[in-house]
């Protein structure tokens, strides 16, 4: 990796906002016991090195993930890398329990696909108007035109009639 | 361009008897409901073909009056007696022929017409065939009228449809803000069942609360992981889906990571997850080896109160404020480690 790649930092690292969300709903979910060592309850909180440090182990892990996704599909001899590269590089890796919820997000993003193309195709059923011909479409649009230019015409010789 | 020429003059033709119907309806009855005078062309056309020539004469004042609003138009139309339209008549064939020298194509068609109307034997003999040609398409004209009506309401839904079809695009480009909107509400549900098998924290009494509880919805956004991840030289191609898998693993590491620090900041009595609460979570656990050398980066601590650990906190902030501000690579991050090391 040359040092060009890296010129601004700011674009190859995580979202500091977003990241404290996250931090902040996991905290807020996690139980409170009430120890009598503590003798208080409340939700915890992340000091901002804790924060950095959090990042900094994030951008590893997805460096390491993307490395050896990469390996996998090399030996493959594929030159994308798909899910299933992603999927053998977390049970390579000891992270196997990710894979369900890895494939529940995936299976959620092409639902979406799909509801996208069908989109496309309604556009082509528009208005109920799928059962008239391209030819009947063009001449209702000619005959609005025509009635557009009729008023057109007539608000002319108002105005001429007018002065 | 043959279409072109023949399509004007097919939708000029039936649309000037049309009008001519209205007009005749107009004059003669003195009706005040619109709805019947609406009604009238259909019986008026056959009266129509016969009073051609004054139908010519009727259709040229009703332009001239439609400057107005059309309901006022058909108003004017009928109050005015036979002596108003000689007068008008002839103003009405220069204010037509003026617009049609500033009009379009189809309005060239329109002066032929005319002069062919101005020239009463010449009109009389072609009158039948030309007229009849636009008697067959007035019934067309009047199916045609039929969807008017509805094709209006059809057009402003096609205008609704033309800025889905750019968010359509818009979500293509950008496929991220489209899957945060559509998946987070299915993600809510499923991140429950989901998350039991990823955490594994050491306290058995601990799994069940956690594994019901952890729901994150924030998302990740899919282009910065891109990004990072085709910063490595090696990787090519990503398939679309990759990222998003990639997010999703992303989230679960967190999650991890954030409960065993909490885990280790209660073990030792804090509210607080510092730093070296991460690291000793982390070193002890085999699973996040690979995170060593992003640990020993944190100084070793022990937990003192007051002054001791705000000067820690302020040093690990000014340690790790000077490689960001100075924008190096993972590489040379690795240097910074030897050399603190050193």
């Amino acid at each position: 990796m040359s040092d060009k790649d890296f010129g601004n930092n700011d674009d190859l690292s995580l979202p500091k906002a977003t990241v404290q969300k996250i931090i902040s709903e996991i905290l807020a979910q996690i139980p409170h016991d009430g120890s009598p060592a503590t003798g208080r309850e409340g939700e915890m909180t992340f000091t901002r090195p804790a924060r950095d440090m959090l990042i900094s182990c994030s951008l590893e892990f997805l460096r390491m993930l993307s490395s050896e996704s990469n390996e996998i599909s090399e030996r493959e001899s594929k030159k994308t890398i798909s899910v299933e590269h992603v999927e053998q590089a977390l049970t390579d890796l000891g992270f196997g329990s990710y894979i369900e919820g890895c494939r529940g997000v995936v299976g959620e993003w092409q639902e979406v696909q799909k509801k996208r193309i069908g989109r496309g195709e309604k556009m082509r059923n528009f208005g109920g108007f799928d059962k008239m011909g391209e030819d009947e479409l063009r001449k209702m649009q000619e005959a609005l035109l025509g009635e557009a230019r009729g008023r057109m015409e007539g608000g002319g010789a108002g105005g001429q009639e007018a002065q | 361009m043959s279409e072109e020429h023949e399509n004007p003059e097919s939708s000029y033709r039936p649309s000037s008897p049309d009008l001519s119907g209205f007009t005749n309806a107009n004059a003669p009855p003195p009706r005040l409901a619109r709805i019947p005078s609406y009604n009238v062309p259909d019986p008026n056309f056959p009266p129509g073909y016969s009073f051609s020539p004054r139908g010519s004469y009727d259709a040229s004042p009703f332009f001239s009056p439609s400057t107005a609003t059309p309901s006022t138009s058909y108003f004017g139309s009928r109050p005015q007696p036979p002596s108003q339209f000689s007068q008008q008549s002839p103003y009405s064939p220069q204010a037509f022929r003026t617009p049609s020298l500033p009009g379009q194509i189809p309005v060239q068609h329109s002066p032929p017409f005319q002069s062919r109307a101005l020239g009463q034997p010449t009109y009389n003999n072609p009158p039948p065939p030309e007229y009849q040609q636009p008697s067959s398409r007035s019934p067309f004209s009047q199916t045609l009228n039929q969807p008017y009506l509805p094709p209006f309401p059809a057009q402003v839904t096609q205008y609704g449809d033309m800025p889905r079809t750019r968010r359509q695009q818009a979500a293509e480009a950008q496929q991220d803000p489209d899957f945060l909107v559509d998946a987070s509400p299915k993600h809510a549900v499923q991140p429950k069942a989901e998350s039991a098998q990823p955490v594994q924290p050491p306290m058995p009494a601990v799994p069940t609360d956690l594994t019901a509880g952890i729901d994150v919805r924030t998302k990740f956004p899919v282009a910065r992981i891109k990004r990072i991840m085709q910063a490595d030289e090696d990787v090519g191609k990503v398939a679309q889906a990759t990222p998003t898998a990639v997010a999703k693993a992303l989230e679960l590491f967190m999650i991890a990571l954030v409960t065993k620090g909490a885990t280790e900041a209660r073990a030792n009595n804090s509210k607080r997850v510092t730093a070296q609460h991460l690291k000793a979570a982390l070193m002890n656990d085999g699973q996040f080896d690979f995170l060593n050398e992003i640990c020993e980066n944190i100084p070793d601590e022990s937990s003192k109160k007051g002054r001791a650990k705000s000067e820690a906190k302020s040093e690990d902030s000014d340690e790790e404020i000077k490689p960001k501000g100075k924008g190096k690579s993972g590489r040379k991050r690795k240097a910074d480690t030897d050399d603190e090391s050193d």
